[in-house]
């Protein structure tokens, strides 16, 4: 009698099977892909890759929670941050790093000495972002603020803190950021057997991320979570204090995208407080909501075309780009709001209103397909 | 830091700083009472505001052969507002009409407008910035004391401001549209059964607001330089006074703008620019803690 | 669930003093008070109807029970000796008390019986919500969907259930968590005739083990299925007692036409008491039911 209800989500094999099957082919795609891309390709995927974590971690708390931070590049900073700051040490060779002799520091700040420790640095890349969300968050959600307010003060975040550390020249490294990483634990990262290594580190720490994400969300936490998004209110007259659990949540997304960042800066060498600003945040948002947001594996699909799609065009046509990534924001909402893995599931493609009068023998698709895209809602 | 004058020039750049901010404010404020929705491309209505008073000066450069007389920047006040105003009606009409009910999205969506924006801005005059030449009668000094010298400048975007907000409080609170606004903001359902053509006020109020933030790019023109990105700059800080103001209060924006532009000063001269906008944005943080709905909560039942 | 013994119990509990008492409770909002001075208490075991017309304070009174809203003076107590201000709405409901909205309030993007689930799992914390839950949670979930008539339906999303479905779930959603004072604000709002019987029932059946408080406007639900009835207007208790004796009071008739009785019953006899021009149906609901019986 139990069994027999309590059981409605266990589905059959073969449609667990479906279910993974992006996962799964991503994968494997993933871990073939240095044996038919260049070098430099190769660490270009790399990068494109610990993006991928930053936006798996922005979707487990947007697309499953409907929290929309638009500040999640900062924790991603603060992870490449932490990492690179040990590597720059190294780079050093037990010196001063080059900005702070510019500075005029005499000795190293008292909050870099840790750094010098790997176990110490590598523990911080999840610990400072954690620890900084948490905070942050418990006081914004204890204050019941959700929706677009979140997302303001979140952008608000990131300009305060992006500034921050353009401000503190002596001890960030300002604008220029931290640069020069050349080794890490002694290898050179121009060396292409360090990268192909940091390349498949970054893709077993993707998949690992996943499974935490997929874990999560398909736990009773994870129901509550998705419960939170269509009624907090009803959340918290059900005995939870809504607060703790998204402060909660809020934590693992930013270690997360810590754990990203930190996978970063080896292959790039380079970190920067461009990369925590208000820009670079909201566009993890458009990777989530191309790839489909509140699905996880659309987070990352989307993470890599759109990166890859920029490599392409910002090189070549930098106004093409940007006027490509408006109508990317743009498209992303208006016509096709469940993402590419919405559109693989033939779920939502939408046609806004003004594209219904003009056409109107599509009319009746496109209230067809408005009314299922409703019900999914 | 001791001269009472000093501080009191602090008050007073606060003063015209934040009441920029308002102009700013006051349209998200709007569209965010009536629609529910932010606007992230209304930094964009201030650069579009700066830009139509730079070009209308440099019209009247090349058709006078002269330098700028300072009634063209009078001219260009009322420009810039329509100028702006009707991009933010079309912007409305085209984009977010189709997004009622889902803000986040348009958070999104509007973030993309402003990205065409600032590429457009860059495209039709370049990526360099550009600068307006104050008019002649904006470039004196005011004496109020013997060591308080206040610049012209800022005391005209002052008054301009207070025309701005008196012209806004009477189009709500004496004019049928206004009224109407009004209705819809309160409870739109009933608003609309009782034959209110809530589309029609939502584009309205949406063009107003941003036709304001075209104002508040003129008076910034007069202090600084003219980019296709300048709105960026300006655009957190009228979140900020939105999210303390209140949900969509106006009373409660302006006392929140007021405020936020005098700690900024005030807290910039006494530190550095950078801690003072970290600590106006804790103390943000702060005070919703004490009062989680802004400055100015309704109380309702 | 198991039924036997529960009435029983009920009976007992009644001797035992009020489960909600609601003392000198005062609050206003821009200066105008919406509770005066309100004393208001339920018994343990009792379900008890709140009908009032509107703005009467009925949807305040149990903001300021569940924590939502706080007194500007007043105390209220749970349980005896339980002080529910200043506590926050999770920790009432930890307390065991339960309340359901006007609007029903369910999860749409959960199935049925992930809501109960969710629900269920109040007292867990965030650490033991990574493990399913257990067997006790599991057969009261059941035992809930069966009672609430929705086990048939139990994977479905609670987004395509109809309005009246929905506010079973929600009030099945309170069920799980065996809350000791359910608080149902309008249960059978928006609901088919057939709906509403079969709500009084589910009503009937929960009251067997808990007390439980309805806020109610359709008359004919209230005459149909209340033991005891508390009147409030203007932010007070006009009348209490059970539906008879309340119709039968002068001030209550009073409040809801404003006229002296001889007018209403000489108007409900010619029939015309529909026709009275400002009449809500709760109104007339109540002049009807003053009615002298036929």
């Amino acid at each position: 009698m139990v069994s027999q209800v309590a059981k409605p989500m266990a589905a059959d094999p073969r449609e667990q099977i479906m279910r993974f099957a992006p996962a799964i082919l991503l994968a494997i795609v993933l871990l073939a892909a240095p044996l038919v891309l260049s070098d430099f390709r190769t660490n270009l995927l790399g990068k494109i890759l610990t993006f991928g974590i930053l936006a798996l971690s922005l979707d487990l708390i947007w697309g499953y929670a409907g929290m929309l931070s638009l500040g999640h590049s900062v924790f991603f900073g603060l992870g490449a941050y932490s990492f690179a700051m040990y590597l720059k040490l190294e780079a050093s060779a037990g010196g001063l790093p080059d900005f702070m002799f510019w500075s005029g520091l005499k000795e190293l700040p008292f909050f870099w000495v840790p750094f010098q420790h790997v176990w110490i640095a590598l523990p911080m890349v999840v610990i400072i972002p954690g620890v900084l969300a948490g905070a942050i968050g418990y006081l914004v959600f204890r204050s019941r603020i959700t929706g677009v307010y979140f997302a303001l003060i979140t952008q608000a975040f990131a300009l305060i803190v992006s500034i921050l550390f353009i401000g503190q020249q002596p001890y960030t490294g300002g604008t220029n950021g931290l640069t020069n990483l050349t080794s890490v634990f002694g290898h050179s990262i121009y060396n292409p057997s360090t990268q192909l290594a940091l390349y498949f580190i970054s893709v077993g720490v993707l998949i690992a991320a996943y499974l935490l994400c997929v874990g999560i969300v398909s736990s009773p936490f994870g129901r509550l979570l998705v419960a939170i998004r269509d009624d907090e209110n009803r959340v918290r007259f059900s005995g939870y204090d809504p607060a703790l659990i998204k402060t909660a949540v809020y934590c693992v997304s930013a270690a997360l995208a810590g754990i990203g960042g930190a996978l970063f800066a080896p292959q790039v060498g380079i970190v920067s407080p461009t990369m925590m600003g208000i820009v670079p945040s909201i566009e993890v948002a458009v990777w989530v909501a191309v790839g489909g947001r509140g699905t996880l594996i659309g987070a990352i699909i989307g993470a890599v075309i759109v990166n890859y799609a920029k490599t392409l065009l910002s090189e070549s046509f930098p106004d093409i780009w940007t006027y490509f990534l408006g109508a990317l924001f743009i498209g992303s909402v208006l016509l096709f709001p469940r993402g590419i893995i919405g559109l693989l599931r033939r779920e939502g493609w939408r046609w806004p209103d003004w594209i219904k009068v003009a056409r109107g023998r599509t009319a009746t698709l496109g209230s067809i397909t408005s009314g299922i895209w409703g019900g999914i809602k | 830091m001791t001269d009472p004058a000093a501080w009191g020039l602090q008050v007073f750049n606060g003063l015209s700083m934040g009441s920029i901010f308002l102009l700013v404010a006051l349209g998200l404020a709007l569209s965010f009472g009536l629609m529910n929705i932010i606007n992230l491309a209304h930094g964009e209505f201030i650069m579009i505001g700066a830009y139509t008073t730079y070009s209308i000066q440099q019209a009247a450069i090349s058709f006078t052969g002269g330098p700028a007389s300072g009634v063209t920047f009078l001219i260009a006040i009322p420009v810039a507002f329509l100028v702006a105003a009707t991009v933010g009606f079309l912007i409305e009409r085209i984009i977010i009409r189709h997004l009622y009910g889902r803000s986040l999205d348009t958070l999104l969506a509007t973030w993309g407008v402003g990205l065409g924006l600032q590429q457009l801005a860059r495209s039709i005059f370049g990526a360099p910035n550009v600068q307006v030449v104050s008019p002649g009668w904006l470039s004196g000094t005011i004496k109020i004391t013997s060591t308080l010298v206040l610049p012209m400048k800022r005391i005209f975007i002052i008054l301009l401001v207070v025309v701005c907000v008196g012209g806004l409080f009477w189009y709500l609170y004496r004019s049928a549209w206004g009224r109407r606004t009004r209705a819809v903001m309160q409870n739109r359902q009933m608003a609309s059964s009782l034959g209110v053509a809530t589309n029609q006020v939502d584009s309205l109020t949406f063009a107003m607001g941003s036709g304001l933030a075209g104002v508040a790019g003129c008076a910034l023109a007069l202090l600084g330089p003219i980019g296709p990105s300048m709105g960026t700059f300006y655009i957190v800080d009228a979140f900020i006074v939105v999210i303390l103001g209140g949900l969509g209060q106006i009373p409660g924006t302006i006392l929140a703008a007021l405020l936020i532009g005098m700690l900024n000063s005030l807290f910039e001269f006494s530190t550095t620019a950078v801690i003072g906008k970290v600590l106006v944005f804790a103390l943000v943080i702060l005070f919703l803690q004490w009062k989680p709905k802004g400055l100015m909560q309704m109380r309702g039942r | 669930m198991t039924q036997n013994g529960h009435q029983e119990v009920s009976t007992n509990l009644k001797d035992r003093g009020n489960i909600l008492s609601v003392e000198n409770v005062t609050i206003g909002f821009d200066g105008f008070t919406v509770l005066d001075n309100l004393d208001f208490s339920i018994g343990y075991g009792e379900m008890r109807f709140l009908i009032g017309p509107n703005g009467a304070g009925k949807t305040t009174l149990l903001d300021v029970i569940t924590g939502k809203s706080k007194p500007d003076q007043g105390s209220v107590t749970f349980n005896n000796h339980v002080d529910l201000s200043r506590r926050s709405e999770h920790a009432l409901v930890k307390l065991g008390i339960g309340r359901k909205f006007q609007t029903p309030a369910v999860f749409n993007s959960l199935s049925v019986y992930q809501n109960l689930e969710a629900s269920g799992r109040f007292r867990d914390n965030v650490l033991s919500l990574f493990r399913p839950m257990g067997n006790v949670l599991a057969q009261r979930v059941t035992d809930t969907l069966e009672l609430i008539g929705l086990i048939g339906r139990s994977s479905q999303h609670a987004g395509v259930l109809s309005h009246g479905e929905r506010q079973w779930l929600e009030i099945g959603m309170l069920l799980v968590q065996e809350p000791k004072l359910l608080l149902l604000d309008e249960p059978v709002a928006g609901m088919t005739r057939r709906e509403r019987d079969r709500t009084g029932e589910l009503l009937q059946e929960i009251a067997k083990e808990r007390s439980v408080l309805v806020v109610e406007h359709d008359m004919e639900f209230v005459r149909q299925f209340a033991r005891t009835v508390t009147v409030l207007h203007q932010g007070k208790v006009l009348s209490e007692g059970t539906m008879e004796e309340v119709q039968q009071d002068e001030q209550v008739i009073r409040a809801y036409l404003g006229r002296s009785r001889e007018a209403t019953r000489l108007e409900a006899q010619s029939g015309n008491a529909n026709g009275v021009p400002a009449a809500s149906p709760a109104v007339s609901g109540l002049i009807s039911a003053a009615q002298p019986v036929r």
